[in-house]
């Protein structure tokens, strides 16, 4: 967190010698600034920070291919004239715990191909998941555990 | 030749935009219950609509008007799920049940 | 070239989009549950916000972003308070169905199946194991009467449409 507040400092930094306070130029000095620092980043103890931010990175990424990718077959399955649908909610075992993760776990769940959180279990344990097509259960389940929980626990722990 | 190029990509995204909005509508009328008209609704409509956003940005392109509109996708991004989520338990509570071809039901107690 | 092509789109665009607000404005008024209804009206803003952003690309009215984005907000809330509508609503007759079914199955299951648990003198007066729960069921059933009928009030204009 110490290297982020770095980073913003240095971007505010570029900013203001550029004489440039636009978004633009803002998102522009955050970029160099933090190429800069992973310029130095064996020197100051930053390693954990870069990786950090790939992993944020890689989620988003992973997350907005999904996205799409769950709108286009959506989409692909209305226009079928023949609708091969085999929906279910089947229970899903959760390995995140803390409150944020598992909001983002649902999240992201529900925007992704056929899938859709429908409840968590009092305890916090189970995610109640509806899916287009449940005839390959397990097939999804592993999907979830190590697309997106793996990718949450790794950017998050 | 920059710009040109914005319209283009803005038009594409437009036309891919309205095509998805047209499609969730489709999916209402042509899925058999609540829950798997949700998919059609809270994916492909988002998806739609945030695409339009997002042409409109790429056709205005001063930075105000980006902003806006990203912090719009985003902000459809982040809702529409919550809204999906809890429609369906709420509906699933409440008794609404799945329909016939379902194949299996965990969450039955 | 560019800008024809965008004309195009527009139109196309403004095409499509008014069939899927048809279609949506349909569902709401056909739909035949609640949330069938809420669903289509969450679908219409979606698509309303998505004819917003059509129409300011195509008069350059960039206002038109934060009209957009004051919809979603309002969407949302709507859609959210109406989840909390189907909840205080209460139970569907499927539902209340399927909760009457468990609980004499559950009747069943504690008591001896020759009890027939529909008239209250006959739990009373057998000398049963568990006069408790016996009594609670009885004491439900009764609690539970009045309520099915208010509750029948607002249902009845879904009927209707």
């Amino acid at each position: 967190m110490n290297l982020y507040v770095v980073n913003l400092l240095l971007a505010m930094a570029w900013m203001t010698l550029t004489d440039s306070f636009s978004l633009g130029n803002m998102i522009f000095g955050f970029v160099l600034s933090a190429a800069a620092l992973s310029l130095i980043r064996e020197q100051v103890g930053s390693v954990g920070y870069f990786s950090k931010i790939g992993r944020i990175l890689s989620l988003l990424i992973l997350f907005l291919y999904e996205l799409v990718m769950s709108a286009v077959r959506v989409a692909i399955l209305v226009v079928k004239p023949n609708m091969n649908l085999k929906p279910g909610i089947f229970a899903y075992q959760l390995q995140v715990d803390r409150d944020h993760e598992i909001t983002l776990l649902a999240n992201l769940i529900t925007l992704t191909p056929g899938t859709l959180s429908v409840d968590v279990s009092e305890d916090r344990s189970t995610l109640y998941i509806h899916a287009l097509d449940c005839s390959d259960v397990d097939q999804i389940r592993k999907d979830i555990a190590e697309g997106f929980e793996r990718k949450i626990l790794e950017a998050f722990r | 030749m920059i710009d040109g190029l914005a319209d283009i990509i803005a038009g594409l995204m437009i036309i891919a935009g309205s095509t998805f909005a047209f499609l969730a509508a489709v999916g209402l009328w042509r899925l058999p219950d609540i829950y798997t008209r949700m998919h059609s609704a809270s994916k492909t409509g988002t998806v739609g609509s945030g695409l339009l956003l997002l042409a409109l940005a790429a056709h205005v392109g001063d930075t105000s008007t980006v902003t806006r509109a990203l912090a719009g996708v985003v902000f459809f991004l982040l809702t529409a799920p919550i809204s999906a989520h809890l429609l369906a338990k709420v509906s699933y509570a409440v008794g609404y049940r799945l329909t016939d071809i379902s194949v299996v039901d965990e969450l039955k107690k | 070239m560019s800008s024809e092509f965008l004309n195009f789109s527009v139109q196309f665009a403004l095409v499509l989009l008014s069939a899927a607000f048809l279609l949506t404005v349909l569902k709401v008024i056909k739909g035949p549950t609640l949330p069938d209804r809420i669903l289509a009206l969450d679908m219409l803003v979606a698509t309303a916000i998505g004819f917003i952003a059509v129409i300011g690309l195509k008069t350059g009215y960039t206002l038109y972003v934060d009209v957009a984005i004051a919809l979603g907000l309002v969407g949302f809330l709507a859609t959210v308070a109406f989840a909390r509508f189907i909840l205080a609503r209460g139970q569907t007759e499927e539902g209340r169905e399927k909760k009457r079914l468990e609980e004499s199955q559950k009747q069943s299951e504690t008591e001896k199946p020759s009890v027939e648990p529909d008239t209250n003198s006959k739990v009373v007066e057998k000398p049963s194991k568990k006069p408790v729960t016996a009594k609670k069921t009885a004491s439900q059933k009764v609690a539970k009467t009045p309520r099915t009928r208010s509750r029948k009030t607002p249902k009845k204009p879904e009927t209707k449409s």
